[in-house]
């Protein structure tokens, strides 16, 4: 008979992302969210080589696409990631007042 | 928290009331979306690190529209154009304007035409928890600001347009942020980045501050003590005045119609009055029209050195109750003050009938490049303090480059900036301070007017005290020289007795001049051909000339005290034929009868203020004028 998952193993990649940035931000705006977390949930990531605090899910770590109970590093926040998607589509308007279109500007990005 | 960009970070529920937790609120009746800002989404300033990305809102929606079969049975919500921009379909639309409030990085386009642009500044603020940036969407100077619904950077949706597209804003957009005691942006989005008009879709735009160093009087000091820190002036009592006028261009035969503004040949300003025609005198001297137009003087034409130039708003900086000028930081914290405020800030001085500005959506009037005041294009300062007066560059209405935009900005300014006086002060020894006055005197002279080297230079014919000075080997070096100069040379080598004073006898001719040796030494002929230089009408010389002040008067005086100011015309002095704008190398000869001995100081007037010069002399032991 196979073995009954434990409450933690149950857990799908959403949910544990989810209690992930809830306790992210339960550092951030210095909450108590009262978060019924599996036993040994918090732990189990602390105790990772690549862990650098609640604070810095998204920024400086990132839990593997193969595997949400491995933490991974990340080279570039989430929101850097984002911002340069986001060049790409909408101008940038240097603080010169220069207008440049994004593909230029992404040539720019990549050239220097 | 950081802006939510991974869509599994939030929870949603449906068709019910969202817990306390859940960041997303659906109603599928109602056909209404909900977005909370608890849980992990915050609205917190500054909008550039809080809120959801427009793209992140929709890619959450399609997820649980996947996985969700509560969801699954309606119409999808959202329509993404593009990374930036996207529209509510299908009937649904956003519950409340805090919803809309929380979507970052993206404009949209609602069911009711409702349309929002999200505008995004680049750069950072000084204050982001305090800096309040806002905009108006109406053209004119007399309309409301409008304050961004958060502090700090931008990236927050306003409306363009309205339920039903009315009223429609799209068409202008200006953001600033003008805090006090900082630096001061603002940005016409439509204006600097060529568009027709607002889309629903993102927008970046510079707009940062940070402190202003040069505005050191704060709210306080301006509006109730009433007083500048550093002059003590009346800030309550100093103008502002805005002048009418178009077309800023040179005279011409031709019509010109009310408020036209034209320079005429004889460099003055005018400014049309009643429509009408100018003939060639008009061109000429506009008080002199034939035509029909009607001409007044143009109240915003300013003199600076010897031309006339055009500028179409004045701030006068001078209080009537004390008759203080304001300082040029102090002028810079009251302009930016007045920058600042809702009120109308035009004070209508000449009367024109400019109309409304209020402050905080003018244009501003002043900025600082190190310790120099610079005005924004189309601005003079009237009645600044006369130390000042090396320290202002003013932009003007340049002619015949377009006049002025739709916001009385100049298309074209250039700078202006008066004639350099450099100014100093003598700093005599206490024996010629106590001497009495009519007993001493101080005399400034040029050490000499032109200092040339000269190469190859050869005596011939000489004659007595007479001889030729030949410089052929350096042609034309010398051709400076005039009749009755005198000229000090050094560097004869070969016959050394060839050096000393000379006195030009003519003018100089084919790189020769004649001239006579007046030192008591007579030349010697010389064809070896020396390096020389040459100091024409030096001090030591009857031709030396004594310095002129910037009012064209003699530094020359008794000294009245231990310390005499000066002042000299950089710029423009010429004095002897020397060349203006350049370094001034100067004796000041002082003596007192009993006091001090006769003194020789050397110096040199330089592009500068506060030069000081100090004359220190032996006392006097043997002076005696038997009665």
């Amino acid at each position: 008979m196979p073995r009954k998952k434990t409450q933690k193993e149950s857990l799908t990649i959403e949910q544990i992302k989810r209690y992930l940035a809830l306790l992210k931000a339960e550092v951030e705006y210095d909450k108590d969210f009262n978060l019924k977390l599996p036993t040994g949930f918090k732990t189990s990531f602390e105790n990772q080589k690549h862990f650098k605090g609640w604070i810095n899910y998204h920024v400086t770590w990132e839990v593997s696409t193969k595997d949400p109970w491995v933490v991974v590093s990340r080279k570039q926040s989430l929101e850097d990631e984002w911002h340069d998607e986001l060049l790409k589509v909408v101008p940038v308007i240097t603080p010169k007042g220069e207008i440049v279109s994004a593909e230029e500007w992404d040539k720019r990005s990549t050239s220097t | 928290m950081a802006k939510i960009i991974d869509l599994d970070d939030i929870s949603y529920v449906v068709d019910t009331s969202a817990g306390g937790e859940d960041e997303m609120e659906i109603q599928t009746g109602a056909k209404t979306i909900q977005l909370l800002a608890q849980g992990v989404l915050s609205d917190d300033s500054p909008g550039a690190t809080s809120g959801i990305t427009g793209k992140c809102f929709y890619s959450k929606l399609k997820k649980i529209w996947q996985d969700d079969n509560a969801l699954n049975k309606h119409l999808f919500p959202i329509q993404m154009i593009y990374e930036a921009s996207f529209i509510w379909i299908n009937g649904w639309s956003p519950l409340d304007q805090q919803t809309r409030d929380l979507v970052r990085d993206a404009g949209f386009k609602e069911g009711d035409l409702r349309e929002n642009a999200c505008i995004i500044s680049l750069g950072a603020m000084d204050d982001s928890a305090n800096d309040q940036a806002y905009y108006t969407n109406i053209t004119g100077f007399d309309q409301t600001k409008t304050d961004l619904d958060k502090t700090g950077e931008l990236n927050e949706n306003i409306q363009i347009k309205g339920t039903g597209g009315t009223p429609d804003t799209s068409n202008y957009f200006k953001a600033f942020l003008r805090e006090e005691q900082k630096s001061f942006a603002s940005y016409n989005l439509l204006t600097e980045q060529g568009l027709a008009a607002l889309k629903f879709e993102a927008y970046r735009l510079p707009l940062a501050n940070g402190t202003d160093i040069k505005a050191i009087d704060n709210d306080n000091t301006i509006s109730v003590t009433d007083a500048g820190s550093l002059s003590g002036v009346k800030y309550s009592e100093l103008t502002i005045d805005y002048f009418v006028g178009n077309l800023f261009e040179t005279a011409l035969v031709q019509s010109y119609v009310a408020d036209d503004v034209i320079q005429d040949t004889a460099g003055r300003w005018a400014r049309c009055t009643t429509g009408g025609t100018m003939d060639a005198a008009g061109v000429a001297d506009y008080t002199n029209n034939g035509g029909t137009a009607l001409w007044e003087a143009y109240p915003g034409e300013r003199l600076i050195g010897t031309e006339y130039f055009a500028f179409n708003r004045v701030l006068d900086v001078k209080d009537t109750t004390n008759g203080y000028s304001a300082r040029l930081p102090e002028i810079h914290s009251w302009a930016q003050y007045k920058l600042r405020q809702a009120s109308d800030i035009n004070d209508d001085v000449n009367l024109d009938a400019y109309g409304t500005i209020n402050g905080n959506i003018a244009v501003p009037f002043t900025g600082f490049v190190g310790d120099t005041l610079h005005t924004k294009p189309g601005v003079f300062i009237d009645d600044y303090h006369s130390d000042d007066k090396n320290s202002i560059i003013f932009w003007d209405v340049t002619v015949d480059e377009g006049g002025v935009d739709t916001e009385g900005v100049p298309i074209v300014s250039t700078d202006q900036k008066f004639p350099f006086t450099a100014s100093g002060s003598l700093l005599f020894s206490q024996n010629f301070v106590d001497e009495p006055d009519g007993e001493t005197r101080y005399t400034m002279y040029f050490q000499y007017i032109t200092s040339t080297a000269v190469t190859g230079v050869k005596i011939t014919g000489s004659s007595g005290a007479s001889a030729t000075i030949d410089y052929t080997g350096d042609a034309g070096k010398l051709n400076h020289l005039l009749t009755n100069d005198y000229i000090k040379i050094s560097g004869f080598t070969t016959e050394t007795g060839n050096n000393g004073l000379w006195k030009c006898t003519g003018d100089p001719t084919t790189n020769t001049i004649a001239a006579d040796k007046v030192d008591g030494v007579n030349p010697t002929d010389e064809s070896v051909g020396d390096n020389c230089t040459v100091l024409e009408n030096p001090f030591e010389s009857p031709g030396a000339i004594i310095v002129d002040n910037d009012s064209n008067a003699d530094i020359d005086g008794e000294i009245t005290s231990g310390t005499i100011g000066w002042d000299f015309k950089y710029t423009t002095n010429n004095q002897g034929g020397r060349t203006p704008n350049s370094p001034a190398p100067i004796y000041v000869v002082a003596l007192a009868y009993d006091g001090a001995q006769y003194t020789l100081v050397s110096s040199t007037i330089t592009e500068n203020t506060g030069i000081n010069i100090a004359v220190n002399a032996v006392d006097e032991l043997n002076y005696e004028d038997v009665p």
